[in-house]
């Protein structure tokens, strides 16, 4: 069974639709996967640099408002207004060094860089005393020429300023100086990259600072976000972030979020204005908070990658799925498809077989019920075929036979093959005696005796004229089994004629199985018909032949009487002519018309006067020639008599030479009727050997020598061969048989009768099973002689014969009995075994006598 | 192979997830459990970065840890109430102190320096001008020989080792310290005090001062500069001992710690770093 789906269209009918669908939809899922990942990854991202960005903002609000109230408590300090109020520089300042340290005491620890400082401030803006990171002298007015009237208000919030060329963010707080005046206390850090640095919040974010001139004042990157080179980017008034500053600068209030590629990498940027809200000098400031998008990059990476990995599984899956699902579809659809195909090229014994219980298997099972019931149909057809065509052959048979014998044997034949058992007998109620004789046996084993028969079931059947089964018992019932066989299953029926029961027909079986029904006997009553038919012709016929021949032979007899010097002359010559007709294997016909033309040869005799007929000596020429015209005389007599066979012929050339200078129409050879050269030498040889009144009888050597003297040109040479032969056997008559049938026939005819019978089978094979089962025998039988090596072919039902030289003639035979056997092989696989016994019996019955001779000695069907 | 991996890893991912979540392996354990014990060290802040030093160079299973700072007092009680194993002195034990019943190790005679502010002009102080500065004698440093700029006293309470150091070897027991001066809590304030405040005068520890590179002044104390070999040679009479106290019945970690602190090895360290080792 092919095993491969995709050449079926069914499977890709069903997995075509499927694997595109499912490639689609894996795609589809796929891409909108993609797209919805990375929208939701843009949005984090957006939403992390926005939420930081917010964040920084909080802190750097958290961070002054802290820084405010630190310099709020430091000027509320007693001991240091006190010193503020001495006006004392060195107590100021060593007060402002105590106070300085308390603001940044939170943690304690050596901090290298100072960014921080402390400072007083007089009215007019003039440094008193100053601690930390600024360089500024008492004395300097490190605000410029700014309006200080707000230093004297109170503030509530840092601002951005420049002090001594450092930005700073700087907290004032009033002071109350000497003599009523209002000092400033100033607290600031120095915005650097220190400074920043506080606000970041992890390493994938970088801050940076700007001023008001958007000059970046302090900028902290993290070495993973590109470290200097990034801090360099930012500064670069060129870059989108100078652009995005330049956006928020316009638009206060909103953060303005940006995309910067650099160095291969991704980033974003979020610009935010820094405006204090109580600022009196209202000036701006502006953070960058740079934020790495890489472990979102990453995330998102990652994440496609584990979409595309469950897709390609998920379609994987789905693929493998759909060909399961093809497979289970397609392949119960293909095998019965094969079934099906097998069942119309004639094979019903094809099964179809699925597992499990849907409705597949349903339909495998009904399909199977389906072969079985047609495969009975089938057969049960063959047989009726069968049946019609042994009825047919034996009507066929009937016909063509007078002999009661072959007639007999040939009808319980064709019984048997239709009964399908093995015995089979006919028993025939001897008209004179009125006793039951058996005249045919089939079966084997010894024919009962007379005692068996009077108490046989044809006895019965004869005396009641009906017909009788006997079948195995059943339980309960009473064993009969019939005498004359010993069957255990039997049925005989009658042959009633119209003149009475002339006997009955009995088939049987010792098979316990073999069971007859009303059906076999009104099968076997109609053979039974036929065969009364045919033994009230053979009997009218045998009647008819036997008044025939009692004419002739009287006749004859008028003959002899018109020429005593002959009397006895046509006995002999019917005697002879018979001899040579064993001799030469006539057929039945052919030698009844010869002994009819034997007898009557000399008529024509009774037309030729006396005088010329019993004229003692030699006859003159006018003599000679009357006494030719007897064989025309002869035919003309005949001629009238409706004789069953053309015997007038016979006479009319019986004096014909070979070489054609015979009488009366000097015809050659062949042109001569066979009939007429046999009766020729028979009637030669006669007349030499009898004695005449007028002459001794020559020796039957003398006569031989003659004959072969005369051979080819009087006497056809091979009527002679087989006349000598017949003298010669009798010469030497107890001899045994110097040689087997076998040996004396060439190995030539034997292939004859073997390609004969092969030929026989092959066509009666063709008659029941009809062309496409012959013409799949012969491809068989091809191939089993391919396969056996034997020298065979079968070409449009004929055997044909190869090169079978280099081998001895025995094993030739043998090759013919395995060719044979081959056809009975396959002819069985076919039709079964009973059907190859009939096609064998048919054939060999249609050859003729010799030739199916030959064949039952080769025994090319086994021993059978 | 970078194709590969980002392929590779979202499968490592998918087996991950489908074998369930294991809980992170927390691999920060207490280092006491798995690497001896935990030595907490804590005392004087003058002391403290020289006992840092060492620690630094010294392997160990030991982990030690720096606790804030306390002054020399703290750290004494500390071991005796076994809060600390590691106590800092910067000063000589008192006779209270002594009779606790503590074992203490000297570890170093550290300088004990005068420095201004980098804007004061002049290289040196007499020990008598130095008293006059905190008497409040000098308001400006242009009296001195300086800049014009205010004098911005910076000095320490009276129970800090440093003080109670310079009042014995440069003030004198009695000296009344100007009202004008500023009193700061811890030795780093001193440092910061000076750095940042332009015509500041204050004291500190020369160790600390040289292993930590600060930008200030030092004054020559009557003509002589604070060294390391000064000290040594004992030309440079300003110094402190910084020492260890510990529990009679230290543990060997302790006892090694303290072997290898007194060895020639850390001797060379502390005087690369500024500490004269003890004698």
């Amino acid at each position: 069974m092919t095993r491969n789906p995709f050449g079926k269209h069914l499977h890709n009918q069903i997995i075509v639709p499927l694997v595109v669908a499912t490639l689609v939809v894996g795609v589809m899922a796929t891409l909108v996967a993609w797209a919805l990942l990375d929208q939701i990854i843009n949005g984090w991202i957006d939403e992390t640099a926005s939420a930081t960005s917010t964040g920084v903002s909080a802190r750097f609000d958290d961070k002054s408002e802290e820084m405010q109230r630190a310099v709020k408590l430091a000027a509320e300090n007693s001991r240091f207004v006190e010193a503020v109020q001495s006006g004392d520089a060195m107590t100021i300042s060593a007060q402002l060094v105590g106070t300085s340290q308390a603001l940044d005491a939170p943690n304690p620890g050596y901090q290298k860089v100072e960014a921080s400082n402390l400072m007083l401030l007089d009215e007019d803006g003039v440094v008193v005393a100053s601690t930390g990171g600024l360089t500024v002298a008492p004395g300097q007015a490190p605000l410029g020429d700014k309006d200080l009237n707000w230093i004297s208000l109170a503030m509530s919030h840092p601002i951005m300023i420049q002090i001594a060329g450092e930005e700073t963010l700087t907290a004032l707080e009033p002071v109350k100086g000497p003599d009523g005046q209002v000092y400033a206390l100033a607290y600031s850090q120095i915005i650097g990259d220190t400074f920043v640095a506080d606000f970041r919040t992890g390493v994938q974010t970088g801050l940076a600072l700007y001023n008001e001139d958007l000059v970046a004042v302090g900028i902290d990157i993290p070495n993973e976000l590109g470290g200097t080179s990034m801090a360099a980017q930012l500064e670069n008034p060129e870059s989108v972030v100078i652009e995005a500053l330049r956006e928020s600068q316009q638009d206060p209030g909103l953060s303005v979020t940006r995309k910067l590629v650099f160095e291969g990498a991704e980033y974003r940027v979020v610009a935010t204005q820094i405006l204090f809200e109580n600022d009196p000098t209202r000036t701006a400031s502006y953070l960058v908070t740079v934020l790495g998008t890489g472990v979102a990059e990453q995330t998102r990476v990652t994440t496609r990658n584990l979409i595309m990995l469950w897709s390609v599984v998920a379609v994987a899956s789905l693929l493998g799925l759909n060909w399961w699902v093809a497979r289970r579809v397609s392949d119960p659809l293909m095998a019965l498809s094969q079934s099906v195909a097998r069942v119309a090229e004639g094979d019903y014994s094809t099964k179809v077989a699925f597992e499990g219980s849907n409705e597949v298997s349903d339909l495998s099972e009904n399909f199977n019920r389906m072969t079985d019931s047609l495969r009975d149909r089938s057969e049960s057809l063959t047989k009726k075929v069968l049946e019609l065509a042994t009825l047919y052959e034996m009507s066929r048979a009937l016909g063509s036979t007078l002999d009661l014998d072959v007639l007999l044997d040939s009808v319980l034949d064709s019984a048997m093959r239709i009964f399908n058992v093995e015995i089979g007998y006919v028993t025939l109620r001897d008209r004179e005696t009125a006793e039951l004789h058996v005249r045919a046996w089939r079966g084997g084993g010894a024919q009962a005796d007379e005692s068996a028969v009077r108490t046989s079931m044809s006895e019965w059947v004869i005396r009641e004229g009906r017909p009788l089964i006997f079948n195995p018992p059943r339980d309960g019932e009473q064993n009969r089994i019939d005498t004359v066989s010993g069957a255990l299953a039997a049925l005989c029926v009658p042959l009633v004629s119209t003149e009475g029961t002339l006997g009955a027909i009995t088939v049987g079986s010792r098979s316990e199985t073999q069971r007859f029904t009303s059906d076999d006997v009104r099968l076997l009553a109609t053979i039974a018909n036929h065969v009364t038919i045919a033994i009230g012709n053979i009997e009218l016929f045998s009647s008819l032949q036997e008044a025939y021949l009692a004419t002739v032979r009287a006749l004859a007899a008028a003959v002899d009487a018109k020429d005593p010097y002959t009397r006895g002359h046509s006995d002999g010559v019917a005697r002879l002519s018979m001899e040579i007709a064993d001799s030469m294997g006539l057929s039945a016909e052919q030698r009844v018309s010869l002994e009819m033309a034997a007898y009557l040869h000399d008529i024509g005799k009774i037309g030729i006067s006396e005088d010329i007929l019993l004229k003692p000596g030699k006859l003159t020429d006018e003599e000679m020639a009357q006494m030719r015209h007897h064989p025309l005389i002869g035919a003309n007599i005949l001629r009238p008599v409706a004789f069953p066979w053309p015997i007038a012929p016979i006479v009319r050339h019986h004096h014909e030479h070979y070489d054609g200078t015979g009488y009366p129409a000097g015809l050659k050879a062949e042109e001569i009727p066979a009939l007429a050269r046999v009766l020729t030498v028979a009637d030669a040889f006669e007349a030499m050997v009898s004695d005449r009144p007028y002459r001794k009888g020559r020796s039957q050597h003398e006569a031989i020598l003659e004959l072969r003297r005369c051979s080819g040109s009087h006497f056809d040479p091979r009527v002679v061969d087989a006349f000598i032969r017949v003298l010669e056997h009798d010469a030497v008559d107890d001899q045994p048989e110097p040689e087997d049938d076998e040996d004396v026939t060439g190995v030539d005819e034997k292939y004859a009768v073997c390609v004969a019978v092969a030929d026989g089978m092959i066509s009666s094979f063709r008659r029941l099973g009809g062309p496409r089962l012959a013409s799949n025998l012969e491809k068989d039988l091809n191939a089993e002689f391919g396969r056996q090596e034997l020298p065979f072919t079968v070409l449009a039902g004929h055997l044909s014969i190869g090169n079978g030289s280099g081998v001895t003639e025995q094993g030739q035979v043998e090759y013919m009995r395995r060719a044979v056997a081959v056809i009975a092989v396959a002819m069985e696989r076919t039709s079964g075994a009973t059907l190859v016994e009939h096609f064998y019996t048919e054939s060999v019955d249609s050859l003729p006598e010799r030739m199916r001779l030959l064949a039952g000695s080769m025994r090319l069907l086994g021993d059978s | 192979m970078r194709r590969l991996m980002s392929f590779a890893l979202p499968a490592l991912l998918t087996l991950s997830m489908l074998g369930g979540c294991t809980p992170a392996a927390d691999s920060v354990s207490p280092a006491g459990d798995t690497v001896g014990e935990q030595l907490r060290v804590s005392g004087s802040g003058t002391c403290l970065p020289l006992i840092q030093i060492l620690t630094d160079e010294y392997t160990s299973d030991s982990e030690f840890v720096f606790l804030p700072g306390l002054h020399s007092g703290g750290g004494i009680k500390g071991v005796a109430n076994a809060d600390l194993e590691i106590g800092a002195v910067s000063r000589s034990l008192s006779d209270d102190e002594a009779a606790l019943g503590l074992e203490y190790t000297l570890l170093s005679s550290d300088g004990l320096v005068l420095a201004t502010h980098s804007s004061v002009t002049i290289d040196g102080l007499s020990t008598e001008q130095v008293r006059d500065i905190y008497s409040g004698v000098y308001s400006n440093w242009s009296e001195l020989g300086g800049p014009d700029l205010p004098i911005t006293i910076l000095d320490r309470n009276e129970d800090e080792s440093a003080k109670i150091i310079l009042r014995q070897y440069v003030l004198g027991p009695d000296l009344e310290i100007t009202p004008k001066a500023v009193n700061l809590y811890y030795e780093p304030d001193m440092i910061e005090g000076l750095q940042s405040t332009a015509g500041s005068i204050g004291y500190f520890s020369l160790g600390y001062g040289l292993s930590q590179d600060v930008p200030v002044l030092y004054m020559k104390l009557d003509g002589i500069s604070a060294t390391v070999e000064n000290i040594e040679n004992g030309t440079y009479k300003v110094v402190r001992p910084l020492g260890v106290v510990t529990a009679e019945d230290a543990s060997d970690e302790i006892t090694a710690f303290l072997q290898w602190a007194t060895s020639a090895e850390a001797r060379d360290l502390m005087k690369s770093q500024g500490f004269a080792p003890a004698k």
